[in-house]
């Protein structure tokens, strides 16, 4: 034991101090990282403050900051990390100059932290209890005979089942929910006034991520301060009293949760509201228009300068402090106000309804009776899908929703004909497709093709984008490279990528090049695996932009497999839910959506993060049962 | 599952793997140019009649198929037979030399384990510096030949400061020499991987949970990363039961030390094959069995894997 | 003994590779440069025979006309160790070459051609490796009998199932890969398929393998030499210097420790070498954005 020189002693824990100063106190917090021959500064001078019982969300899409802010707080930005702050308090106490043992005991003792991902943040050799016991004898909570006893109890209390069964059990074994709570249960072991979480439901399902969100919000109300970090605005909008907006390293906006979500003040807040998918915004697109980069100069101008909408002169050569813009908010911007989101500055593409596929026409892809097993681990079979039939018709985009292990992607693969149906058929343009031999397959496969969830790894490293791209289409020579050049412009590409490697591309440029190569043999039916799951809510939008554009422009049918179910009701013409391998509802995305007739289907729209706490209208609550705090269901486990 | 019958598979592939090994030893003693005959008589253009007589006592004038099947059975009976060189049965040769050689490979993991670790420990992650002159230590031990490092010690401490015996025979004070020579032919990779498994572990968000809990550092290396450290360990373990085994070969030579490795090296240069194959066949028995050994401690370091077959 | 174990070779991504200084590296890839030199052209560092005995000045140390001083015959040993070269690098990279061939072939077809044929290989694979190094190696020059030719045919067979191992393994994530799954997708014949995404990516790390393998069979090689397996007598050979040195280490330092600096700083050179190399392939591959 490191600390055992400090006797029995337990830490201070700073009580909620005197009214009026807050629990954490951080102005100016400046992190830096030395690299090869310059300095990365992923935070440059954010300032934030938590009170006792308070939520603060930090929201910002990945290189925000976010994380190396909340780390940095416990010492934990890694070793290279330089951290300097005009003040870091904690309760009075300065954080900088304290101890290396001070330090362990405010580690897990004043400030508990959970990591996303729980499969790898919790240690996968040890059983969960030894995790959790750690943290006891460390900041000696109880005596040592009590450890045990006091490791169900904090299991009991993080809302897991069975917590005798599951103390024994290693991470591995427990699901992804389970792993989280458990790991909640070893930051609050020794009952720290604050818990920093830092995406804690990034990894999990929709209605996982409710009742996690329901059991932070059980914390909160108990007293603990929270210090939530997410980049889904969404999730935090239930919970959060404050959010804090980051943007490259600064806080660009911050205020009351419902004030700055119903009228955003600054226009980086405003572009992530309008970029979340959902059927209010069906037809409409969820990203500006890309402006013609404007270069902020190196000495200062706006970090968002670059992909402002509504950039000046002005904001390129000078930064904006943060400005007051109402009550407990402030903003990062020569031009906040707050206003309630609108459209993007862009006519609105009017799609209407009409223009919808009509049924009548004959379906390109039929798909009946699909089964498909797969040998479990015990050897015997497993049904990854069940009996699964559908239609799509020219121009028609279908969504397939539902959460991990519910066999959409074995759909996919199924479509593709990358796996054969144990029985079933699938059909295209009314010939054999699943039944036919590969060989003659092959010269049809153009026909349908793939837009991956990672585009990234369906690249061969070694290509450049001319020839991934290139590869994809029949002519040779300098015609390849014109018609290359065309499809990259026809998906928002300049053709300067062309000689470009995909580690050097962005991941939205990525998303974008997998699908240039899908349009190069002109097919009919693009089969979409979780292409956004992976980006950002910004780049994501552009992506939907445009798939919802090639299908008005090409007429190109989509089978769209995701998740997320705002994404789907946003882009989808029908919409197919699965469960444990067998469509549990299907029909017109609408309907199914306002009117859910399954269970499962109202559960999953009951677990979707609204936005907007004061507007629960925004996506038509079907079946939506509300509590308090935002989320339904917040005891039971999660369904099988 | 029971624990038998996990191991069951594994230890079926064993033995198919020895009864390959067997097969081929066989047919490296058949593929000799010279004849086995003429060699094992040892005496320079014998009569043609003395080796044919020879030939029918060794039985080489029958069926090539004949000769597998007797020579399965007097393995399976633990008969290696007779030494052309010493005159003695293989079997009771082994016997005599193999304790040596154990002595000498168990003293030499012992040493590398006391450097290695420690080391490992000390320099993961931390000043580059010192990290850098460790992995470049490294380097140089990793790729200097093992015999021409006990030719320096030898010269050092036994010529020059006299502190070891010349000649290590059987005593504890010449175990010294023979059992560093061997330990510094391992300590390179050992302290390589063990350090680079240290790194990864310590890279991984399960550590920042662990010190967020108020762990300190040392604790965080010892009860997170070393243990993670121990699974490319154990990857690498069946490379470093072989650089032991081989390396007695040569340190045994070099110290002119009993054991294994010196009969299977003057067996060689005299075309002792009995012999040979004798010491090639327990090495390999000795090889598999401790490889089943490692399988079952992979199970014990990695829960994973437990529930992944069970 | 033989070959460095796969994952301590492999595990240089990330590892060692980035940190090498300049110096170090700038060193190493002129000591090759050097090592080539003598293999083409031993004259350009000595004027003496290596085989040019002269009893007068047995033992002598290093100074006067013999830089490294002389062996027990009177021979020039800077000269033994420059024209010793090429024997000892014949066999390390004379075995690799072999084992990369071979274990290259026999890996991707047991990647390739099904299950059948993918466990028959491995099966004699591990038959193989249940010898440990050094003594296949015995082995087969017991079989075989002395000399430098065995000694390349021994090392090969000795290192082959790594190669073999790391030619399956790397074939089978090449051909599991989502750029392979995509190039089926678009209908891409499997012939096609196998020769411009499969082989190219599975083959790099072999030559890098192939890179380090090089040194410690060279360390295997010369092992040989001195258990007196290797290149006949007269033939100077840094192994077999070494061996001739132990009995006369109570007299003489110089024969002992020179042949073993040449042996050490050739295979520092090679591994050092061998990771730069993997270092611009893999920067080549993935440069990280601007």
């Amino acid at each position: 034991m490191p600390d055992s020189a400090t006797g029995p002693r337990r830490p201070p824990a700073p009580a909620p101090g005197p009214p009026g100063r807050p629990l954490l106190d951080v102005r100016d917090l400046r992190v830096t990282f030395p690299a090869h021959r310059s300095r990365v500064r992923p935070v440059r001078g954010v300032d934030l403050t938590l009170a006792a019982g308070e939520c603060l969300a930090i929201v910002g899409e990945s290189g925000s900051g976010k994380s190396v802010t909340v780390r940095s707080l416990l010492g934990l930005a890694g070793p290279r990390a330089r951290v300097e702050a005009e003040r870091m308090d904690l309760d009075g106490e300065d954080l900088l100059s304290m101890s290396a043992r001070r330090l362990r005991q405010v580690r897990g003792g004043s400030i508990g932290l959970v990591l996303q991902d729980a499969l790898v943040s919790l240690d996968p050799l040890r059983p969960v209890r030894a995790e959790i016991a750690e943290a006891l004898r460390n900041h000696r909570v109880v005596a040592g005979r009590d450890v045990p006893g006091r490791v169900v109890d904090l299991l009991d209390q993080a809302g897991v089942p069975e917590p005798e069964v599951r103390a024994r059990q290693y991470p591995h074994e427990l699901s992804g929910g389970l792993r989280q709570r458990a790991l909640i249960a070893a930051a609050m072991a020794a009952e720290p006034p604050i818990l920093v979480a830092d995406e804690p439901t990034t990894a999990l399902d929709v209605t996982t991520q409710a009742r996690l969100l329901a059991s932070l919000a059980g914390r909160k109300s108990a007293g603990t301060a929270l210090l939530l970090v997410s980049h889904d605005l969404a999730v935090v909008a239930g919970i959060a009293d404050r959010v804090a907006v980051m943007y490259q390293g600064l806080i660009v906006e911050q205020g009351p949760a419902a004030d700055l979500l119903s009228t955003p003040a600054h226009p980086y807040t405003r572009l992530l509201l309008a970029a979340v998918p959902s059927a209010a915004n069906r037809g409409l697109p969820l990203a500006p228009p890309t402006t013609a980069a404007a270069t902020p100069q190196p000495t200062g101008g706006c970090v968002f300068a670059p992909r402002c909408p509504q950039v000046t002169d002005r904001c390129l050569e000078q930064r904006p402090t943060a400005v007051p813009v109402g009550p407990g908010r402030s903003a990062r911007c020569w031009y906040a106000e707050p206003a309630r989101p609108t459209a993007p500055a862009a006519p609105a593409r009017s799609l209407p309804v009409q223009a919808r596929p009509v049924q009548a026409t004959a379906p390109i892809l039929t798909a009946s009776g699909l089964t498909k097993s797969f040998p479990g681990p015990d050897g015997s079979a497993r049904r990854a899908v069940d009996d699964v039939s559908f239609e799509l018709r020219p121009a028609e985009i279908l969504g397939v929703v539902g959460e991990s292990g519910s066999g959409k992607t074995t759909v996919a693969n199924l479509i593709l004909a990358l796996l054969a149906p144990d029985s079933g058929t699938v059909l295209l343009d009314g010939e054999a497709w699943s039944r036919r031999p590969e060989p003659q397959r092959r010269p049809l496969r153009r026909r349908i093709q793939l837009v991956p969830q990672d585009p990234l790894g369906s690249f061969d490293p070694r290509y450049t984008v001319a020839r991934i791209v290139g590869e994809a289409v029949p002519e040779r020579g300098d015609q390849r490279r014109r018609r290359v050049a065309a499809l990259l412009d026809r998906v928002g590409l300049a053709a300067g990528l062309l000689d470009r490697r995909p580690a050097q591309l962005s991941g939205g440029e990525r998303q974008r090049v997998a699908v240039a190569r899908a349009l190069a043999p002109e097919p009919a039916v693009l089969v979409c695996d979780e292409p956004v799951s992976a980006l950002d809510v910004s780049v994501q939008a552009q992506i939907l932009d445009l798939f919802d554009g090639l299908r008005r422009d090409l007429g190109t049918a989509m089978l769209f497999v995701s998740h997320d179910l705002g994404v789907v009701q946003h882009l989808s013409d029908r919409v197919m839910v699965m469960r444990a391998g067998r469509v549990v509802e299907a029909g017109d995305a609408d309907e199914v959506f306002e009117h859910p007739g399954h269970p499962y289907t109202q559960d999953l729209l009951a677990a979707l993060p609204r936005l907007r706490p004061g507007r629960v209208d925004l996506a038509k609550d079907g079946g939506a049962r509300r509590d308090t705090t935002g989320y339904a269901r917040t005891t039971g486990e999660p369904l099988p | 599952m029971t624990v038998s019958r996990r191991l069951a598979k594994p230890f079926l592939r064993a033995l198919g793997v020895l009864l390959g090994a067997e097969t081929v030893t066989f047919a490296a003693y058949h593929l000799l140019p010279g004849d086995p005959a003429e060699v094992s008589l040892g005496v320079p253009n014998p009569s043609a009649e003395l080796v044919a007589t020879t030939r029918h006592e060794m039985g080489l004038d029958r069926p090539l198929a004949v000769q597998y099947v007797v020579f399965l059975g007097r393995l399976l009976r633990g008969d290696l037979g007779t030494s052309y060189q010493l005159h003695e049965p293989v079997t009771r040769v082994l016997r005599e030399q193999v304790w040596a050689t154990v002595t000498l490979a168990v003293a030499a993991l012992a040493i590398a384990f006391a450097v290695s670790v420690p080391l490992a420990v000390a320099t993961a992650g931390r000043r580059p510096a010192m990290r850098g002159l460790s992995s470049g230590g490294e380097l140089l031990l990793t790729s200097s030949p093992s015999f021409w490092i006990g030719i320096l010690l030898l010269s050092l401490f036994s010529f020059r400061l006299g502190w070891f015996p010349v000649i290590s025979g059987t005593s504890v004070r010449g175990l010294v020499l023979p059992a560093v020579t061997l330990a510094v032919s391992i300590i390179g990779v050992l302290t390589q991987v063990l350090r680079d498994g240290l790194e990864r572990a310590l890279d991984e968000p399960f550590t920042v949970s662990a010190r967020a809990r108020g762990t300190g550092e040392t604790m965080v290396r010892l009860r997170h990363g070393l243990r993670h450290a121990l699974i490319p360990l154990l990857t690498v373990s069946g490379w470093i039961l072989g650089a032991l085994l081989g390396g007695t070969v040569v340190v045994e030579t070099v110290f002119s030390r009993q054991g294994l490795g010196r009969i299977a090296a003057t067996a060689i240069t005299s075309r002792d094959l009995p012999t040979v194959t004798g010491v090639v066949l327990v090495s390999a028995l000795v090889f598999c069995v401790l490889n089943l050994v490692i399988d079952v401690l992979y199970r014990v370091v990695d829960p994973r894997l437990r529930t992944a077959t069970a | 003994m033989t070959a460095p174990p796969e994952a301590a070779t492999l595990r240089i991504r990330g590892g060692l590779a980035g940190r090498i200084g300049r110096a170090p590296l700038a060193v190493s890839w002129a000591v090759v440069g050097l090592i080539l030199v003598a293999l083409a052209w031993p004259g350009a560092f000595t004027s003496l025979a290596p085989d040019a005995a002269d009893p007068a000045v047995a033992l002598a140390p290093p100074g006067g006309g013999h830089p490294l001083g002389t062996d027990e015959l009177g021979r020039d040993i800077l000269s033994r160790i420059v024209y010793g070269a090429r024997p000892s690098l014949l066999i390390g990279v004379g075995s690799t070459l072999i084992a990369l061939v071979i274990g290259a072939a026999l890996g991707v077809a047991a990647a390739t051609w099904g299950r059948r044929a993918d466990t028959v290989i491995m099966r004699l694979a591990d038959v193989l490796l249940a010898f440990p190094g050094l003594l296949l190696a015995l082995l087969v020059i017991a079989t075989l009998g002395p000399g430098s030719t065995n000694s390349v045919i021994a090392l090969a067979c000795a290192t082959m199932p790594g190669f073999l191992r790391i030619a399956r393994s790397q074939s089978l994530v090449v051909r599991r890969s989502d750029f392979v799954r995509a190039a089926v997708v678009l209908g891409r014949p499997p012939l096609s398929i196998q020769l411009r995404h499969v082989l190219p990516n599975a083959l790099p790390p072999l030559l890098v393998f192939s890179m380090i393998n090089i040194g410690s069979a060279i360390i295997a090689g010369t092992t040989l030499s001195f258990l007196g397996l290797g290149p006949r007598a007269p033939q100077a050979e840094w192994g077999s210097m070494l061996s001739t040195s132990r009995n006369y280490l109570a007299v003489a330092w110089a024969p002992a420790v020179f042949p073993g600096v040449a042996i050490a700083l050739t295979v520092v050179a090679l591994n050092i070498a061998g990771r730069d190399l993997q270092r611009r392939f893999e920067r080549r591959e993935s440069v990280p954005r601007a």
